[in-house]
């Protein structure tokens, strides 16, 4: 295929409309994590806000190592639930590398009734 | 074998062993399995009577169906769009597949969010351009639902179709052209065909993942208004933990798995098509030297 350097503009704008598409709710809630609740259901602001950090605080409140103001207690627990996740994931890894690449040593090792069963 | 054998049993026999027995049982949750009585196939036969469990498993096959269809079409013809040497391929190809890195349920949160009637971000699109807002997540349940799933997994068809369009011969490709064919009929006669096998396998495999989706719909409708969102996975849950009907949900399952089996199925026996073609070209091709 010959390289083309010049596109047709309107490639270029379906380009830009499909990555819009994309990337466009992620970006969206990421701006929303900096407004207040009010800013964002009143439905009018945009991107015209007063960028805060309060969502950030609720979120991480136990470690955090100071105290947000404007938060009475802390309910969540963020850390333990981070490294729930930790955990899960590493050793949920860690044994499926375990266990598939000896399968894989056998399967392609040794003949046996159903290894081509097995290879799909 | 014996360390194989006993992995096996354990992740693999086991539990499936205890959800196909537990499905041949009239099982309260008070009970352990071991207390239950037999009841051989009531449960299957009572669910295919039941209304509400044909109506679950008919939202689930349009669900799969459109959900499928949708994503092969926009997957695939995002990869023949962007089958060229652009400067910014790599920083464009992570951006596109970043809707399918996120969590389901941060996915089903936001698109939630996103349908809001009054404050979401669609409706207020649509009102702003002078059109009325849509009703969503009420009237429209099962499409909204079906546009989050697209949102989140056209990039899986559009990674996999984009590989296997940049492995084809390009040689092929250059005859064509040579040949004075169009684009389209480049595409339909030479990049499509070639591309089929690794399609038809990606296409299998988004099916019976779109069988299991939940999070998503959870999230997004609960099971929509009334039944009409409801997918398989989410009666299963609702049956065990709401209705607590053990025996019924691991019918359920049952027939879930039978389903993904035969597609499976359907797989592996096109795979072992595809090979075996290949296997009696690479031999008339090594006898006519």
């Amino acid at each position: 295929m010959h390289a083309q350097d010049k596109q047709h503009p309107a490639f270029y704008a379906v380009l830009v409309t499909l990555v819009f598409m994309a990337v466009g709710p992620i970006c969206l809630m990421f701006i929303n994590s900096f407004k207040l609740d009010v800013d964002i259901l009143s439905g009018t602001s945009g991107l015209l806000f007063m960028p805060t950090l309060q969502n950030y605080e609720t979120a991480l409140c136990d470690v955090l190592p100071y105290e947000p103001d404007h938060l009475d207690y802390c309910s969540l627990k963020i850390g333990g639930s981070f490294v729930n996740s930790l955990i899960i994931s590493i050793v949920s890894t860690a044994l499926t590398l375990v266990i598939g690449c000896m399968a894989a040593y056998a399967l392609v090792r040794f003949k046996f009734m159903g290894r081509d069963v097995a290879s799909v | 074998m014996a360390p194989a054998a006993v992995i096996i049993v354990i992740t693999l026999l086991y539990p499936l062993g205890y959800m196909v027995y537990g499905s041949f049982r009239a099982w309260d949750p008070s009970q352990t399995i071991g207390e239950t009585e037999w009841v051989g196939l009531r449960n299957y036969i009572v669910l295919y009577g039941d209304p509400a469990f044909r109506e679950s498993m008919w939202v689930t096959l349009k669900f799969a169906f459109w959900v499928v269809t949708v994503e092969m079409i926009l997957g695939v013809g995002l990869a023949l769009l962007l089958d060229r040497k652009l400067r910014g391929m790599s920083i464009l190809r992570t951006l596109f597949i970043l809707p399918m890195m996120i969590a389901p349920v941060v996915v089903g949160l936001m698109w939630r969010y996103m349908y809001h009637p009054t404050v979401g971000t669609i409706n207020r699109w649509l009102k702003e351009f002078g059109f009325s807002g849509v009703d969503w997540l009420g009237q429209n349940a099962l499409l909204s639902v079906i546009i989050a799933d697209v949102w989140q997994w056209t990039p899986f068809i559009f990674i996999l179709a984009l590989a296997a369009l940049q492995s084809l011969p390009s040689s092929a490709i250059e005859a064509a052209r040579m040949d004075g064919a169009t684009n389209w009929q480049t595409i339909w006669h030479i990049k499509l065909p070639l591309m089929m096998p690794v399609l038809i396998v990606t296409c299998l495999l988004r099916l019976i993942d779109a069988f299991k989706v939940l999070e998503v719909i959870l999230v997004l409708t609960e099971g929509g208004p009334g039944l009409s969102t409801e997918i398989l996975a989410l009666r299963i849950s609702r049956t065990a933990t709401e209705f607590r009907e053990l025996g019924t949900a691991a019918a359920m399952s049952g027939y879930l798995m039978l389903l993904l089996m035969a597609l499976t199925a359907a797989m592996f026996i096109y795979t072992k098509l595809v090979e075996r073609r290949a296997q009696r070209l690479a031999k008339v091709v090594a006898e006519a030297d």
